[in-house]
């Protein structure tokens, strides 16, 4: 089944209505699409540019530290400094690098978090609705390690390399465990629409953090490992390998990958919301989702701020012998439960 | 060589740490030299500072006043905190968590105002002098040591606590890096990579100087060799520390702080130094990071002649 466009919000919608009155409805759809394109840029990169201030400072508030106070006030202009400066520099290739692969891994990379947004419900607002939107945003989600691998490969560097094989590594086990939690929740609302997911909880009063806890915690730990926090940094893990598969990259390719990273966090803090916590559906509305996107991403901060990193065979015995199994039991369970009551 | 994650092979690339120190030695009078000595660990220079010092004081004959014995105690065993939670938070940095690193370099900076306070100088010191000290330790400073010792007593296992109660923590330390007590001695080990390999090997023990004897130092040793016993002997070391500490102010006896014959570089300079007969001296102490040692041959002149100084680190 082919996506359709949908917008469930009624301001959307209305806009579009507008616009088609003012250009034509042949002019209107492609105009308003990238008027949106431009729009969900512009909030991916406010995102990036606020969501990295607020993190420098949360976590220089727990380590005792000020932060960014210097550039505007509160510091809020220190991201925006920093992008500035990553624009100005000179790009650097390293020696007997792949070039072409090298400046594609980036983009590859950045490219899956914006395009994970038109299918992920942000707030009401549903750009492309699909019956598999779920699965889409899963697979989306896990191209970003083939990113990572190949800009770690094409660097021609050690520590490139080790970050980018740890980072295939761990993919190959977090993904699994993401996509198990989450079929736990597609299973008990019957749907793999996630507006729709997010819609069932509305009509049965009760979020899936609630009914469906196991799943909820094992998404919460497979999310953090997919966003690559501690304790899951170990692709970067600037103590051991310099600066992990992105060692080489400097500049405005630098700069993308920050992109990246906080877009990433952005659509699975817009997946927690809306699996789990109800999404827009109740009294809060959009706010209300806003609200549990800000709360996914300071418990992504506290996280980062507290744990220490894990080792790789540790990391991966863990999942695969405690977390992989648990979420199997999940589905199991839920597939028993849902039999049980006569549902189906 | 790396298989997977595993280490497998290295090749160590040593010689860096030779800085000529032994030559620099022969071509300054004594009391020069002191400064260098501080860089030898100049993350913990009171007790490289009070190894040169004890080692000249041997060579001439020179025995220091108790009370300034006492309050070099105090010092040398609260450097040892200091470095300690210095290795608190490199320690946590290679682990991937900021937190704790700023979280124990700020009370290490306590403890460094401290020691401005006390010696002059927050890294180097110059504090002790041949003979004796070039300041005394007033009660009012002693006072604001057992200040910041009672604080780091309440905040420390805060501290140990965020660490300690984090499985991943444990999980990162135990069962890596084991070396046996065999290879500990083979490699020639010391200091606490060495007591928590299972040897139980201390200075303060096995050659007491200062007051450790008579202030009942208890070595603290481990068994299991791997990252986590060298965590938790660091650990114990720095609460033993802060007690010798308070008990070396304990026992710091009223009366002069420099010996007859000692050096001071205080106006008017009255070069009255105790000059070294021919001989030799040997002196051996318990670094925070291992075992100290320097060497210094006489030929009677104010120069040393030769002086060779080891430090074996864990």
């Amino acid at each position: 089944m082919t996506p359709r466009l949908l917008f469930l919000r009624e301001g959307a919608d209305a806009a579009y209505g507008r616009l088609a009155s003012l250009a034509g409805e042949a002019l209107a759809r492609p105009l308003f699409l990238a008027l949106l394109a431009l729009a969900l840029f512009i909030a991916v990169a406010l995102f990036a540019t606020f969501g990295g201030w607020a993190e420098r400072k949360l976590i220089a508030r727990i380590h005792s530290r000020r932060g960014p106070v210097f550039t505007g006030p509160l510091g809020l202009l220190q991201t925006v400094a920093d992008m500035l400066k990553f624009l100005r520099k000179e790009i650097i290739f390293p020696e007997g690098s792949d070039r072409r692969l090298f400046a594609l891994a980036p983009v590859l990379l950045v490219l899956p978090a914006f395009v994970a947004l038109v299918v992920v419900p942000i707030g009401s607002l549903v750009i492309a609705s699909s019956q598999y939107s779920l699965v889409i945003a899963l697979a989306l989600l896990s191209m970003g390690p083939i990113a990572m691998l190949a800009g770690a490969w094409a660097s021609n560097s050690k520590f490139s390399t080790l970050g980018g094989l740890r980072s295939a590594g761990m993919a190959m086990s977090y993904e699994a465990v993401l996509a198990l939690s989450a079929a736990g929740v597609a299973l008990s609302a019957g749907t793999l629409d996630i507006a729709q997911i997010a819609q069932r909880q509305a009509d049965m009063g009760v979020w899936f953090a609630l009914t469906q806890p196991l799943a909820f915690a094992l998404f919460l730990i497979a999310a953090v490992a997919s966003v690559e926090r501690n304790p899951f940094d170990l692709l970067e893990a600037e103590s051991e390998l310099v600066g992990g598969w992105k060692t080489e990259y400097g500049g405005v390719y630098f700069s993308l990958t920050l992109l990246a990273e906080y877009g990433k966090l952005l659509v699975t803090g817009c997946l927690f919301a809306s699996l789990f916590l109800g999404g827009w559906t109740d009294a809060g509305g959009d706010l209300g989702f806003l609200a549990k996107v800000l709360v996914w991403a300071i418990l992504m901060f506290s996280i980062r701020a507290s744990a220490v990193r894990m080792r790789m065979d540790a990391l991966l015995a863990k999942v695969w012998r405690a977390l992989v199994p648990l979420a199997l039991l999940n589905i199991v369970v839920t597939l028993g439960v849902s039999f049980a009551l006569g549902g189906g | 060589m790396l298989d997977a994650e595993t280490v497998v092979s290295l090749d160590p690339d040593v010689g860096y740490i030779h800085r000529g120190i032994e030559k620099l030695a022969e071509n300054r009078m004594y009391f020069k030299f002191t400064p260098i000595a501080n860089k030898l660990d100049y993350i913990a220079a009171a007790a490289w500072e009070h190894l040169y010092i004890s080692c000249v004081e041997r060579l001439i004959g020179l025995e220091p006043p108790e009370r300034a014995v006492c309050a070099r105690m105090a010092m040398v065993e609260l450097q040892r905190v200091v470095s300690h939670l210095f290795w608190l938070g490199t320690l946590s940095m290679d682990l991937g968590q900021p937190t704790i690193f700023v979280w124990a370099m700020r009370e290490r900076e306590r403890l460094l105002d401290v020691f401005e306070d006390i010696m002059g100088g927050r890294m180097t010191y110059g504090w002790m002098i041949i003979g004796g000290l070039r300041d005394d330790l007033t009660p009012g400073q002693a006072a604001r040591i057992l200040a910041e010792l009672d604080r780091l007593e309440k905040v420390l296992p805060e501290y140990l606590a965020a660490t300690e109660r984090d499985g991943l923590f444990r999980e990162r330390l135990q069962g890596v890096g084991a070396i046996s007590a065999r290879d500990a001695l083979a490699y020639g080990l010391t200091g606490p990579a060495a007591r928590a390999s299972g040897v139980p090997y201390d200075v303060r023990a096995h050659a007491p100087y200062l007051r450790y004897t008579q202030l009942g130092f208890r070595m603290v040793t481990r068994a299991a060799g791997d990252c986590w016993a060298r965590y938790e002997v660091r650990r114990d070391e720095m609460r033993e520390s802060m007690r010798l500490v308070r008990a070396a102010l304990a026992l710091m006896p009223e009366g002069p702080i420099r010996a007859q014959g000692a050096m001071t570089l205080r106006p008017p300079v009255a070069l009255s130094m105790a000059t070294p007969k021919d001989g030799e001296a040997f002196v051996r102490n318990e670094c925070p990071r291992g075992e100290g040692a320097i060497m210094l041959v006489s030929d009677g002149s104010n120069y040393p002649s030769r002086s060779s100084r080891s430090c074996a680190r864990g």
